[in-house]
């Protein structure tokens, strides 16, 4: 099929914006009249709150307004307890930043500090103290949430394995690493008690939501305006200094700006949580796969975050598991509350999953790639707990990665090298599900013959410049002709957020049948307009042409003819996409540092369909350098006390530059997705498998295997002193 | 007149009167006073690159530098790069290669990439790599950006102006 617009390598819409530094953040918004919020944090990551004085600070210059926990609606600020370091628990707007950052210095808290439980094994045991008061099962505490999932029968599976595996794997929590740190303004219009929030989010409808309810505003007075994103990776979903700032204006009078510091926004966002995951596997001597048990501990920190099920119910990796007990539990620590990072827990389940598949082939003796081979998933396999593989690209996703990465032979040659530094190559696979969620969109043919996209959905990854693509290709012109607007809450169709690689699967297959709406009604409005039956009246090329006639008309002379053409469409049920990716990493380790150089990184995703395939790549290699930190550097270090000890980013290495492999990367393109043109999310899949195939390349040059993340190089100089 | 002193600074070519305290952070003055906000904050501690501007040609980050510091120096911001309308052929690398994602750090790659070019036209892609290792990118896993450097300096000499946008 030759396309005009689709599958293109098309410059982002928002690039030339973007290069010249005139792209708008919400840090760089200034509105008439507009004061600084700051929000004072607390130290102890378990606290009571004695009592708050704030007499001091209001006197201070330049002060407009303070507030406590006990000044607004619960969710906003902590009243009587803290339960992670840098929760808020006052907020002040004042003229500057300077003056609004003084005042906070003198708001006299009192704290009584607790214990702070860290860890997620002790904080269920049986006597540990309660982050909060209400917990089900005393025998659990802490725990606020069970999942399960189970299929056919364990034990059975168990009993007829020829070998059985027990390992435990841990992951920590990291930062999503964005650059942008979080900020808002808001702006609450005295008198007629609307406000309006300007802030870097994910997810605009959500969080009008959300701040319906923490201010107790109707959704009609609250207008959301999600500003250009400056990273967000899963970290800018729920609300973060919103209400806050929302709750200054009220008082102040004025817009509030509230921009989050570096070492707040490790502190106090939603970070990614970590978790400790316990595998049992059985398997038959040629590596097929029996049975799967798992105990899977999840950290959400100190309040409900980010959700746990998806990484038990994608814990079997993209393989055929027939017996399968998950049993997955989501424990409060006195962390910050979890929040989402690109794949939620994906990342983290493929990180046990795929590490157990090397260590099984490799006790017995298997190829890793022909252990994987044996087990990939099948059409009609059951996925997703309880759903039936729609399709399985997972041996020809395999296969691809083995075949550009040249694997056969490679395995092994590390070990055979002199000198301190060896090589090795590791190879891992992981897959992700892909939902359309709340799509909408309104597609606008002009007067001109140029056409208006609206959607609601946050443009993160350049979906917009796909959208543009989309109506082109429907509409047969050039990509230019298209304008694709962002819109706001009060201005937009409501969408959900830029989460689960949703919103090129799910809006963009919006954006398409709102434009073939938009060319019906066009159809519809010429064939009275013209006097010819719809059916004789196509649409194609950029123009519109009757058939048996001579005379074609331009998209704009059909425009002016037709009267308002104004093409829509809702979603919420286009059947799952499976992503699949598989990724080998050839890395360099340094037998007497420990120190793990990743010298090359291959990855074969099955993406549907490469609307914009420039864009494609992106994903994946910013995804891959995202699973390099992950792999070996990223992680959060606290004292016994629960204090963070590394805010900031020097000591929370994110990779530069110069750490940065050869990437290959190989595009499968096999168009079996209810996405438009056959096209589905490709923007998370990619860090799933990169983590764990680092870790079995690793492995593989120095026959030491490191269980737990980031494979730091004094981790792994301990594990090599240990022998392993 | 209140009479308090000011700050003249040098910024694209042209000079600004500031009533800017010269212990104000260069970054904060170019934001808040001159309305350049191309330069981004990030960190405010030097580690995340995303406020680097040029001071006499070289890439500094400008929340370490103090307004005063500045004085006398010919300062660069993204907005300088190239005239209104027009692209620096770095900027039009970025785009032509995909090497923009969020954005957030992208006019400061592309002022560290200026200066690397300006000094050395004809970098390999480690020295690149190297030059670029102040300036943190979370989105393109950086290989678009070195791509687009190294066809920026494979197209032309770096004081050419003009953009095909």
């Amino acid at each position: 099929m030759t396309h005009i617009a689709v599958g293109k390598r098309i410059p982002r819409l928002d690039g030339v914006e973007k290069v010249t530094g005139r792209t708008q953040y919400v840090a760089d918004l200034t509105l008439p009249g507009m004061v600084w919020g700051a929000v004072l944090r607390s130290p102890h990551a378990h606290a009571r709150i004695r009592r708050v004085n704030t007499d001091r600070a209001a006197r201070m210059p330049g002060v407009l307004a303070v507030i406590t926990g006990r000044d607004v609606r619960e969710g906003v600020l902590a009243r009587e307890r803290v339960r992670y370091q840098g929760e808020a628990v006052a907020a002040v707007a004042a003229h500057t930043r300077e003056q609004a950052e003084a005042a906070l210095r003198v708001v006299e808290v009192e704290y009584a500090a607790l214990p702070a439980v860290m860890e997620v094994r002790e904080a269920m045991r049986p006597g540990a103290v309660r982050i909060h008061e209400a917990s089900e099962d005393p025998q659990l505490p802490n725990v606020c949430g069970v999942v399960e999932v189970k299929r056919g029968d364990v034990k059975a599976g168990f009993a007829a394995a020829d070998r059985i595996f027990e390992e435990t794997f841990e992951t920590p929590w990291t930062h999503q690493g964005f650059i942008e740190p979080h900020a808002s303004v808001a702006s609450a219009e005295p008198g007629t008690g609307r406000i309006t929030l300007w802030t870097a989010t994910q997810a605009q409808f959500n969080q009008r939501a959300e701040l319906a309810h923490v201010l107790g505003v109707p959704m009609s007075r609250l207008r959301v305006v999600g500003m250009p994103v400056g990273g967000a990776f899963g970290g800018k979903i729920a609300l973060c200094v919103e209400a806050i700032a929302a709750e200054l204006s009220r008082r102040a009078g004025r817009p509030v700006k509230v921009v989050v510091s570096r070492r707040d926004d490790f502190w106090a966002t939603r970070p990614c949580g970590g978790s400790v995951l316990e595998l049992k596997a059985g398997v038959k001597a040629d590596g097929t796969l029996v049975a799967l048990e798992a105990r899977l501990l999840f950290d959400t920190g100190a309040y409900e975050g980010a959700q746990h099920s998806t990484g038990a119910v994608l814990l079997q990796g993209p393989y055929r598991v027939p017996n399968l007990a998950v049993k997955s539990y989501a424990i409060y620590t006195n962390r910050p509350p979890a929040g989402a990072r690109r794949a939620l827990t994906s990342p983290h389940v493929h990180f046990a999953i795929e590490s157990l598949m090397d260590i099984m082939a490799r006790d017995l003796g298997l190829d890793p790639l022909d252990i994987r081979l044996r087990n990939a998933l099948r059409k009609g396999d059951p996925v997703m707990g309880g759903l039936e593989a729609p399709y399985s690209s997972v041996e020809k996703v395999l296969r691809a990665a083995a075949q550009a990465a040249g694997w056969a032979g490679r395995r092994g040659e590390g070990r055979r090298g002199r000198g301190p530094r060896v090589r090795g190559w590791g190879l891992a696979a992981g897959h992700w599900s892909i939902w359309a969620g709340m799509s909408s969109a309104w597609v606008q043919l002009n007067e001109d013959g140029t056409i208006s996209v609206l959607t609601g959905a946050i443009n993160l990854t350049g979906t917009d410049t796909s959208f543009a693509q989309i109506a082109a290709e429907c509409f047969g012109v050039p990509v230019e002709r298209v304008t694709v607007h962002q819109g706001d809450t009060d201005s937009s169709p409501r969408n959900d957020g830029t989460w689960g690689s949703r919103v090129l699967f799910g809006v963009g297959e919006a954006v398409r049948r709102a434009a073939e709406d938009a060319k019906r009604q066009l159809v519809q409005a010429l064939s009275a307009e013209l006097h010819a039956p719809p059916d004789r009246i196509e649409v194609a090329a950029g123009r519109v042409s009757i058939k048996g006639r001579r005379r074609s008309l331009s998209l704009a002379e059909a425009a002016q003819r037709a009267g308002p053409v104004a093409g829509r469409a809702a979603l919420d049920d286009l059947p799952f996409g499976l992503a699949v990716a598989a990724q080998v990493a050839e890395v360099e380790v340094d037998r007497e540092t420990g120190r793990v150089r990743v010298r090359r990184l291959v990855c074969a995703q099955d993406v549907g369909f490469a609307i914009n395939p420039m864009s494609v790549e992106g994903q994946i290699e910013g995804a891959m350098s995202q699973g390099m930190g992950y792999a070996l550097s990223e992680q959060y270090i606290y004292d016994g006390e629960g204090r963070l000890l590394n805010p900031d980013l020097m000591d929370f290495r994110l990779p530069i530059a110069p750490d940065h492999p050869e990437v290959a990367i190989r595009l499968l393109e096999e168009r079996r997705d209810a996405g438009p043109f056959g096209a589905k999310g490709v923007g998370e899949p990619p860090l799933v498998p990169t983590a764990p195939a680092i870790a079995n390349a690793v492995a593989d040059a120095v026959g030491v295997r490191v269980r737990r993340l980031p494979i730091t190089p004094e981790r792994l100089h301990a594990e090599l002193e240990r022998g392993g | 007149m209140s009479g308090r002193p000011t700050l003249e600074l040098q910024v694209n070519g042209r000079v600004y009167e500031t009533a800017a305290h010269p212990s104000e952070r260069l970054l904060d003055v170019l934001r808040e006073r001159l309305g350049l906000t191309g330069a981004k904050e990030g960190c405010g501690t030097g580690q995340c690159g995303a406020c680097t501007v040029l001071l006499d040609g070289r890439p500094v980050t400008s929340c370490l530098v103090l307004a005063g510091d500045a004085v006398g120096r010919e300062i660069t911001t993204i907005e300088g790069l190239a005239p209104p309308g027009e692209l620096h052929p770095l900027q039009q690398a970025f785009l032509d290669h995909g090497a923009v994602q969020c954005g957030f750090c992208t006019p400061a790659m592309v002022l560290t990439a200026k200066a690397l070019l300006d000094e050395n036209p004809r970098p390999r892609p480690e020295e690149i790599a190297r030059a670029l290792a102040g300036n943190l990118c979370r989105c393109t896993g950086y290989r678009k950006i070195v791509e687009a450097i190294q066809a920026a300096a494979a197209g032309g000499s770096q004081g050419q102006r003009g953009g095909r946008r």
